[in-house]
């Protein structure tokens, strides 16, 4: 697991959370509720993989 | 990857994480589990060496591997209880994480059964 997925996720967060307020202060609500979903999404889709991983190292290194 | 870069990585996770939370954003409790999951998963990397080492003292030792293989699963699954359950803890979810902790604990004990089987069986021959 590389160390930049930490910086990736956390400037996505910031993103998000730009894009958030600005969406809020237009007015444009139901936006800024999709594009957090999106960001959430998008955030799984990078952590999956690793869940994955782990687990299934942990599965062979201990024999569960 | 060394010690030390673990740490800086998480340092670093941890303050972003900390400044994701107070602007809003909710990406943050998915940051704190990769943290969280990203020292396990050098931990487990590290603990594969141990394992080996031990794999090997026991070869040597002539030992039942039987129940070494039986120690392993408990302490594999105390550390996936442990993992899963402050993960749950930290989202909120307080009643989830106590009945992962209870039973990774009756899992345990069932698994220890047949040790527990084994020292009963060795003190009744003992006994007249």
């Amino acid at each position: 697991m590389p160390v930049e997925i930490i910086i990736k996720i956390a400037a996505l967060g910031i993103v998000i959370a730009l894009l958030n307020q600005v969406l809020k202060h237009a007015g444009r609500d139901d936006q800024a509720f999709f594009v957090t979903m999106a960001g959430i999404i998008v955030v799984l889709t990078w952590l999956l993989p690793y869940v994955v991983e782990l687990f299934q190292s942990m599965q062979s290194l201990f024999g569960l | 990857m060394s010690f030390y870069k673990i740490m800086c990585g998480v340092m670093v996770g941890v303050l972003l994480a900390l400044q994701l939370k107070q602007m809003g954003s909710p990406v943050w409790i998915y940051l704190s589990f990769l943290l969280s999951m990203f020292v396990l998963f050098y931990a487990v990397g590290r603990l594969t060496f141990v394992m080996e080492f031990l794999d090997g003292v026991m070869e040597d030792v002539g030992l039942e591997s039987g129940y070494f293989e039986i120690l392993l699963k408990i302490v594999g699954i105390s550390y996936l209880c442990e993992f899963v359950s402050n993960v749950c803890r930290e989202s909120g979810f307080m009643s989830v994480a106590g009945q992962i902790e209870i039973g990774g604990k009756l899992t345990m004990m069932v698994m220890s059964m047949p040790i527990l089987l084994a020292i009963v069986n060795t003190i009744t021959s003992v006994l007249p």
